[in-house]
């Protein structure tokens, strides 16, 4: 488990360091060198077919390079308990909390093959350091595959974000067009679904300070 | 001391006595040819044996409580009888008078119905006689002993020579039909080194001679597999030590882990002895000290252990290529994967101590091994009401505790438990693997790839542990069973000299480059991953054998603990780069000690209750890592927020925290980001698949897992974002995840 906690976490971790990274010139960059490793295979799914199914070993079927099967269909026992929900401090009404609820919150992410290595660079004192150097090759794309969520919306009540407020009417009866009718409530939905390619090394390592008074980093 | 030995020693011999009924009669032709210059040598044939009652006996403060195996039964195996010898010579030796003694007893089978906890004829009010599971033990192969001693039988100072060979054994512990198996069990074991009896140690068996330092080596020689070989393979051979876990109704078991450890040791010590002193003494590493070597300290509530009970401790270093002792005999391995047929698991070799050199300098290379210490083991019966535990003050701090020793409560009312408490004080295993690959299991065919250069480092420093058992009941899905009840406290220690070595340790879980530096020309060591880990488990509930796996119940489960998460080389190695800043530079010796490393550090405490399942991989003849793979279902429900605490920053509840220490030249800042006041209820499915190159850590979390929102049964997972950028925790915002399931499949593949 600590291990799982321990990937996201390093990932975390790389941007906040992103924000004073020592500069390193040309030559410094040319002269780390990478020795053995782990190529690594990651695959996150939330709230799809391949999410709720661990006998499925893959997140599509292919066949002659066609998907026949994808497995990154949502699938959710019960839509009000496929959400996010968000809720500033202090953001009230007379309700109670105020809630920002990402509704039927669902994604896929794969990518193939990236590797993890160790290096040595030279920080800023002209002293080695270690780095951990994460490789990304262009041939094994990020595939993001219906990432999103179907609406966002403000709920309020303690346990606002359980509210199940779906579109039927409006104008005093007017029935919903069919597009939205029975949908849950919402001002706006997000899909994201393609690949990304990444090519290029990055390098994270832990920073210190100056010391100088002012300076926390 | 040494009632208890003596008893012992008196109800073996009663066993023993108890046997010798079956003597058979010598024709006049076999006395012509026993020549009787050379010894006694005694031939014993038994078809079946039986034990009402075999009761150890441990007395303390309270009365007396007894560990017994009732209702023994040893029968033969493979239809002959127990034949059994025993070859004891005397003779003069260079060093004096040596004695040689050779035991083997042919394969059988025993049979222990039920281990018993017995408080009679002193139980208190609603106590009474416990029944803890059964045991067997069965053997395919002759288990034969040889010692030969050079001076006496017990000598410190003259060598002696032993032979130990228990080979492809079952030893199965049974619950409720269903068995927990060590099978193709191995402890075949031939060591030189000194067998005597000390004031203090008791019983010693060691490889070192104490006033001149001279080391031998125990050789842990790999044993002939019996059962399920693949006709692809020839010599196909386990593990010296080889405990391969199996579990299911007797004949048809399904598979669960398998370790093992072959190749030669060194400074092997085995002692026994009944001395109790020791049970209430904690290392520790204080960490308002600039010296951080462990101290000792006492912690109070011990003395319900009485003057009765067991003592002992096991330790041995692993050797690695270019130790002079091994003299062509091969270094250390250790293995550890999945198990059956068609599994894979993975050996490590190239063990090496935390710190590759002694000090900065460059030509101090170590000579120290790598090692495993179990510390100092105490078996007792005792009537218990609480215990205490001393923690350090990393794990203080993670707690919210306002002592250093942790008073628990180990019997679930207000009244003494009977108990069988096993207390390990101070285990270390400082072993850092800097070689690996992966073998396959002997039902299928060998792999021939040479040995990757990447290992894997979980070396454990100062573990602590108490573990009570007791006999309960339980219900689940409507079903009465008998289980084993325990009480579990268990804590690390994440960094600190140790005290009987002087070299630096650690508590660390780290995966390690050791492959040959392109300009240092030694083993590089880079590492990372979770370093110095502060850790402290405390858990009380029911283990259950189940028809689908090994159940265990935690009504109470406090989990805590603080890591480092890094990326850098081992203490001592050579910095690796071509720069003229790295020539011949080491990595500071104290690296683990410094924040240099360090990209993050991370708390949590959980603190809950929860139920787990252990679901063996299914056993078949075509199995492969896809259908035979071990897996673990949970669930975790957090314990809730008292409502006076609920707007309150500054209470944590259980939580998740990274933290960002500073050194500003003045002092060190600490800010944190938080997970806190953790809620609801989290279930868990974990699988681990271990391929022919690849490993693949498969979990589905689910997020609410009884999946429905109905007040009383399903609860939303919440918590609290909040920071602490100089010390005082502000709430950021209110999270909640209403339910649903997250699967996260990571596949590492090392070159």
């Amino acid at each position: 488990m600590l291990k799982k906690i321990c990937f996201p976490l390093a990932l975390c971790v790389s941007t906040f360091s992103s924000a004073q990274l020592v500069s390193l010139n040309q030559d410094e960059l040319l002269n780390t060198v990478g020795q053995g490793g782990a190529d690594l295979s990651w695959t996150l799914s939330l709230n799809h077919k391949y999410a709720n199914d661990m006998s499925l070993k893959n997140i599509s079927e292919l066949s002659n390079g066609e998907v026949t099967t994808a497995n990154y269909q949502y699938e959710c026992s019960n839509d009000v308990l496929c959400r996010f929900a968000f809720s500033p401090n202090n953001h009230r009404d007379e309700n109670g909390q105020k809630w920002l609820v990402f509704k039927q919150i669902q994604g896929t992410i794969q990518i193939d093959k990236f590797s993890l290595e160790g290096t040595t660079i030279i920080n800023k004192d002209k002293n080695p350091q270690t780095a951990m150097l994460l490789k990304f090759y262009d041939q094994h794309p990020l595939k993001i595959r219906n990432l999103g969520f179907v609406s966002l919306a403000v709920e309020s009540g303690n346990e606002g974000y359980l509210n199940n407020t779906r579109y039927t009417t409006y104008n005093n009866g007017s029935q919903v067009p069919s597009f939205d009718q029975g949908q849950e409530q919402g001002f706006m939905g997000l899909n994201v679904h393609g690949n990304l390619h990444l090519s290029g090394d990055i390098k994270i390592f832990s920073y210190n300070c100056s010391g100088a008074a002012t300076s926390r980093c | 001391m040494n009632k208890t030995i003596k008893l012992n020693v008196l109800a073996l011999s009663i066993c023993l006595a108890q046997q010798a009924y079956a003597l058979q009669p010598i024709s006049d032709r076999s006395l012509s040819q026993v020549t009787g210059q050379d010894g006694i040598s005694i031939t014993h044939e038994v078809s079946k044996v039986t034990i009402d009652q075999l009761n150890w006996v441990d007395y303390h403060n309270t009365g007396s409580m007894k560990l017994g195996m009732h209702d023994v039964e040893v029968l033969s195996s493979g239809g002959q009888n127990i034949k059994s010898t025993l070859d004891v010579d005397v003779g003069t030796t260079a060093n004096g008078v040596g004695m040689h003694i050779q035991a083997s007893i042919s394969p059988f089978k025993s049979t222990v119905q039920n281990i018993m906890l017995i408080c009679e004829p002193n139980c208190g009010d609603s106590q009474t006689d416990q029944n803890l599971g059964a045991l067997s033990f069965h053997t395919i192969s002759p288990l034969r002993f040889n010692l030969i001693t050079s001076n006496g039988l017990f000598n410190r100072n003259d060598l002696a020579h032993l032979d130990f060979e228990l080979k492809n054994a079952s030893i199965s512990y049974g619950l409720n039909g269903q068995n927990l198996t060590l099978k193709d069990f191995n402890f075949n074991l031939s060591a030189d080194g000194y067998m005597y009896l000390d004031q203090d140690e008791g019983i010693v068996l060691a490889t070192k001679n104490s006033p001149t330092g001279q080391d031998h080596i125990v050789n842990l020689g790999r044993v002939e597999d019996l059962t399920n070989v693949s006709d692809n393979r020839s010599g196909a051979t386990n593990p010296g030590v080889n405990i391969d876990l199996r579990y299911g109704p007797e004949g048809s078991q399904n598979n669960l882990i398998r370790m093992g450890a072959s190749g030669a040791v060194t400074n092997g010590k085995l002692f026994i002895n009944a001395n109790q002193a020791g049970i209430g003494k904690f290392n520790t590493v204080s960490r308002n000290s600039s010296d951080l070597t462990e101290t000792t300290r006492q912690a109070g509530g011990y003395d319900i252990a009485g003057p009765g009970g067991l003592h002992l401790g096991m330790s041995a270093e692993f050797t690695r290529e270019g130790n002079p002792l091994l003299n062509g005999k091969a270094p250390t391995t250790l293995e550890i994967g999945h198990t059956g047929t068609g599994s894979y698991a993975i050996e490590f070799s190239n063990l090496s101590p935390l710190a590759v050199r002694d000090s900065n300098n460059v030509d101090d290379l170590t000579k120290r091994n790598a090692y495993i210490d179990f510390g100092d083991i105490f078996i007792n019966t005792v009537q218990a009401k609480s215990l205490n535990f001393i923690i350090n003050e990393n794990m203080q701090k993670v707690l919210g505790s306002n002592t250093l020793e942790l008073i628990y409560n180990i019997s679930p009312d207000q009244n003494a438990q009977n108990l069988a408490l096993i207390a390990v004080r101070g285990m270390d295993f400082q072993a850092i693997a800097r070689k690996a690959r992966f073998i396959s299991d002997n039902s299928i065919d060998a792999i021939t790839a040479t040995s990757g250069e990447w290992g894997i480092g979980i070396p454990i420093f100062n573990l602590n542990t108490n573990l009570a058992l007791y006999a309960k009941n339980y219900s689940r899905n409507g079903v009465d069973r008998s289980g084993l009840g325990y009480n579990l406290a268990l804590s690390t220690e994440g960094y600190g000299i140790d005290q009987k070595t002087g070299a630096p340790s650690t508590t660390s879980i780290l995966i390690i480059d050791g492959a040959t530096g392109k300009y240092s020309g030694e083993e590089v060591n880079y590492y990372a991953g979770l370093r110095n880990i502060d850790a402290y488990l405390k858990s009380d509930g029911v283990i259950g054998f189940e028809e689908d796996g090994i159940y265990v119940k935690a009504d109470n489960l406090l989990l805590a603990a603080k890591a480092e998460i890094a990326i850098g080389q081992l203490p001592g190695s050579l910095y690796n780069c071509a720069e003229v800043e790295c020539q011949n530079r080491v990595v500071p010796i104290d690296n683990f000690a410094r924040k240099d490393d360090i990209l993050a550090s991370l708390a949590f405490k959980l603190d809950g209750k929860g139920e787990l399942m252990i679901i063996p991989g299914l056993e078949s003849t075509n199995a492969t890592p896809d259908t035979n793979f071990l897996s673990l279902k949970a669930n975790f429900e957090f314990n809730p927020i008292a409502e006076t605490d609920k707007d309150d920053p500054s209470v944590l509840g259980s939580y998740i925290s990274l933290i960002n220490e500073d050194r500003n030249g003045v002092g060190t800042k600490t800010s944190s980001v938080n997970l806190n006041k953790m809620q609801g209820h989290v279930g868990l499915d974990a699988r681990v698949l271990v391929k022919q190159d690849t490993v693949v850590l498969d979990n589905q979390v689910n997020f609410n897992y009884k999946a429905t929102i109905q007040p009383g049964l399903g609860q939303a997972f919440k918590a609290e974002m909040a920071m602490s950028p100089s010390g005082t925790m502000q709430k950021i915002a209110d999270f909640a995840i209403p339910g649903g399931n997250m699967r996260s499949t990571l596949g590492i593949t090392p070159r």
